[in-house]
């Protein structure tokens, strides 16, 4: 992975520094809390419900042994024992206080991390495929050029104070596994001669107004891919609405200018400047590069790992194809029946930090689903490693299973949410468990569409890119959930479609279980949900659902 | 009024040249001919003039930029970075944020960017530029 050198060093160091300074400031009172608050965001630090939030970032996902140590540190020491893991690939710590932060940044910084633009109307921490590296469909390992935009973005003079805030993220494969085309600018890159080319896609995302990304631009040498985001991000900058912070995506500019108008500023404002002030970006490519070309494992013997009960869905679920054979890629499901999705306490990351060092080159991964991932792990650890996971609790092999539930913090955390969310996904996943465990005992062949929770229309739980997604709303002051079908995160990316009137919290386990039963019952040989959907259309299920009123759990 | 200089000297001056003034929304269809021009950000959380300043100095502007408008001393860098030679502070900006946060407003921020932006007056050298000297 990616190790800083001097420079980078004194960068964080620096970047704390100055936030301790504004904290002074503020509880001076020298910078007014309306001052304060676009400076706090840039550095990741919210004001919820009952606390501040911090959100630390974790660059495209990937975390070493000894910064996950750094994180549990953190959670015991400056929050309640645990910690909160994305769908941003971040992790948000729920219980800090304002004087504490400037110490917490500083313990980061030594551990090579930070806390930059993870919240705030700037370019966002940018994300790509949690399997980077060790995918075996992959071309590009995006990682590369994931680092080159992390460090062009960061403390950026002129992107600082964007209309809204600018999600990136790239991916080197033919599966799409960060849900690129949700974002606000995604990059697909290809291999080329020397360095990559890029499909560059713009004006995708969630929130109020959901919307698939655009292509701006095929195969973008190298040499203009900067230019071209500086481009992007000037006509944003300017363009861009600031009459109302729910029309001020991109994506809106994007369908209010059409994608011609706005690919034609780009392009003008390009022609005015000389690429020459980005030529130092290749170099530097390569020298990223170079890290990330060394991997840390060598080809060895494949060795077939088969196994029984819990350890063969284990196996089956949570093991993943590796490109360099002899070995696997192992994702831990944060996701056990009746747990908060992405949620791990500080004991739980030092277990994962200790397993990373014994079986995977000592490096983890965040997944946009909220899980974790060791990237190397060689086949013949596969029965060592599960044995010391189901010690700790971490062994639950639901990854791609509908109980591999997303989920954001909802009420009981969030300034902005307007429904609970963690309880919803914690009944959700009880009862789906329950239907998973039936359904293998059995041996039915398991594989369940994708469930994302969101408790507001923000869509923090991309509830919209799941194939059944469910959206928390206060209606007469009561909880109410409404249910879309049919999104997509991956390729064939889509927004799913509203199914109906909403249900009481109680209501919808029994919901989701009947769209289940009619896909099961109506799906052919081996049809995926969103396929079975898009044939049987929304009417099918809307009769399973709402034609007897849901049962009411007592 | 009060004006910082991208050198960190911070003064006050009751006849400060401003020159031509123009609102940070959007950059001007002509280039100005004026010496000095005056771009005023609409608000803190306005970064419209960032990229009005950066536009002019694209479009070959080399007088002297001079923001104004209700910014903090945090964005001192952001408006040298982005190719200004100095901003115009109130008064009562001076009162409320402090002297000495303006005065160390550049030192106090973080100098060295890995890029520094085409155009920039600010005191970064950039980070990619030091790796790859050779």
């Amino acid at each position: 992975m990616y190790q800083y050198d001097g420079h980078d060093q004194a960068f964080v160091a620096a970047r704390a520094a100055e936030f301790r300074d504004q904290v002074a400031r503020r509880l001076a009172g020298q910078l007014s809390e309306d001052e304060f608050k676009p400076l706090r965001l840039k550095n990741g630090l919210y004001l919820q419900l009952h606390a501040y939030m911090l959100r630390v970032a974790i660059p495209y996902g990937v975390l070493s042994s000894g910064q996950m140590r750094t994180l549990a540190h953190l959670a015991d020491n400056y929050d309640r024992g645990y910690g909160h893991f994305t769908t941003r690939q971040n992790i948000q710590y729920n219980w800090t206080e304002l004087k504490d932060v400037p110490d917490m940044l500083d313990i980061l910084a030594e551990a090579g991390m930070h806390a930059i633009q993870t919240s705030g109307n700037c370019i966002r921490n940018v994300t790509t495929d949690a399997f980077a590296g060790a995918a075996g469909d992959e071309e590009v390992d995006p990682r590369a050029t994931c680092e080159l935009l992390r460090q062009w973005s960061s403390l950026h003079p002129e992107f600082a104070f964007l209309p809204r805030k600018f999600k990136i993220a790239v991916i080197g494969a033919a599966e799409d596994r960060a849900a690129m085309k949700f974002h606000d600018i995604g990059l697909r890159a290809k291999p080329d001669v020397q360095r990559p080319r890029y499909d560059i896609w713009v004006g995708g995302g969630q929130g109020r107004t959901p919307r698939v990304a655009q292509l701006f631009e095929a195969d973008v040498p190298f040499e203009r891919l900067l230019p071209t985001l500086d481009a992007m991000m000037r006509v944003y900058n300017l363009h861009g609405r600031r009459d109302n912070k729910y029309k001020a995506r991109i994506k809106i500019l994007v369908a209010e200018m059409g994608l011609d108008a706005y690919r034609d500023e780009v392009y003008a404002d390009m022609a005015e400047r000389d690429p020459a002030a980005f030529a130092v970006a290749g170099k530097e490519y390569d020298r990223i590069a170079a890290f990330f070309d060394r991997g840390p494992v060598a080809p060895i013997d494949d060795v077939p790992v088969a196994g029984e009960g819990a350890f063969a869905e284990w196996l089956d679920q949570n093991v993943s194809a590796h490109k360099v054979p002899g070995h696997a890629v192992v994702t831990i499901s944060l996701k056990a029946k009746g747990a908060i999705p992405g949620d791990a306490t500080g004991e739980e990351m030092r277990l994962v930090a200790d397993l990373a060092d014994d079986y995977s080159a000592g490096e983890i991964r965040v997944t946009h689903r909220q899980n974790l991932v060791l990237p190397f792990v060689p086949q013949s650890a596969l029965a060592t490693l599960y044995g010391r996971l189901v010690e700790a609790g971490l062994a639950t092999g639901n990854v791609g299973l509908t109980s591999d539930i997303i989920s954001c913090p909802g009420l009981d955390y969030c300034a902005l949410a307007t429904a609970r969310s963690i309880p919803i996904a914690q009944a959700l996943s009880d009862r789906l468990r329950e239907r998973e465990a039936k359904a293998r005992a059995a041996g039915v062949t398991v594989k369940g569409p994708t469930l994302n929770i969101s408790g507001c229309i923000n869509a923090c739980g991309h509830h919209h890119a799941a194939n059944i997604g469910i959206l928390g709303l206060t209606k007469a002051e009561e909880e109410s959930y409404q249910i879309t079908l049919g999104g997509r995160a991956d390729g064939g990316a889509a927004v799913g479609e509203i199914l109906g009137p909403g249900f009481t919290a109680e209501e919808v386990p029994d919901a989701v279980e009947k769209i289940i039963e009619a896909w099961e019952a109506n799906r052919l040989e081996g049809e995926s949900f969103t396929d079975a959907y898009q044939r049987l259309g929304k009417a099918v299920f809307k009769a399973a659902v709402y034609e007897e009123a849901p049962r009411v759990a007592a | 009024m009060w004006l910082l200089e991208t050198d960190g000297s911070f003064t006050r001056d009751d006849d400060i040249a401003t020159g031509l003034e123009i609102p940070g929304e959007a950059p001007p269809a002509e280039r100005p001919a004026d010496p000095v021009v005056t771009i005023r950000f609409g608000g803190a959380m306005d970064g419209r003039g960032f990229s009005t300043a950066n536009r002019l100095r694209a479009e070959g502007y080399d007088g002297r930029l001079i923001a104004a408008g209700p910014l903090m001393p945090d964005q001192a860098r952001h408006a040298f970075q982005s190719g200004f030679d100095a901003v115009l502070v109130s008064d009562a900006q001076v009162q409320r944020q402090g002297e000495d946060a303006w005065r160390n407003a550049i030192h106090r921020s973080v100098q060295e960017l890995y890029m520094p932006e085409p155009g920039s007056r600010g005191p970064e050298r950039g980070i990619w530029a030091a790796r790859h000297a050779d």
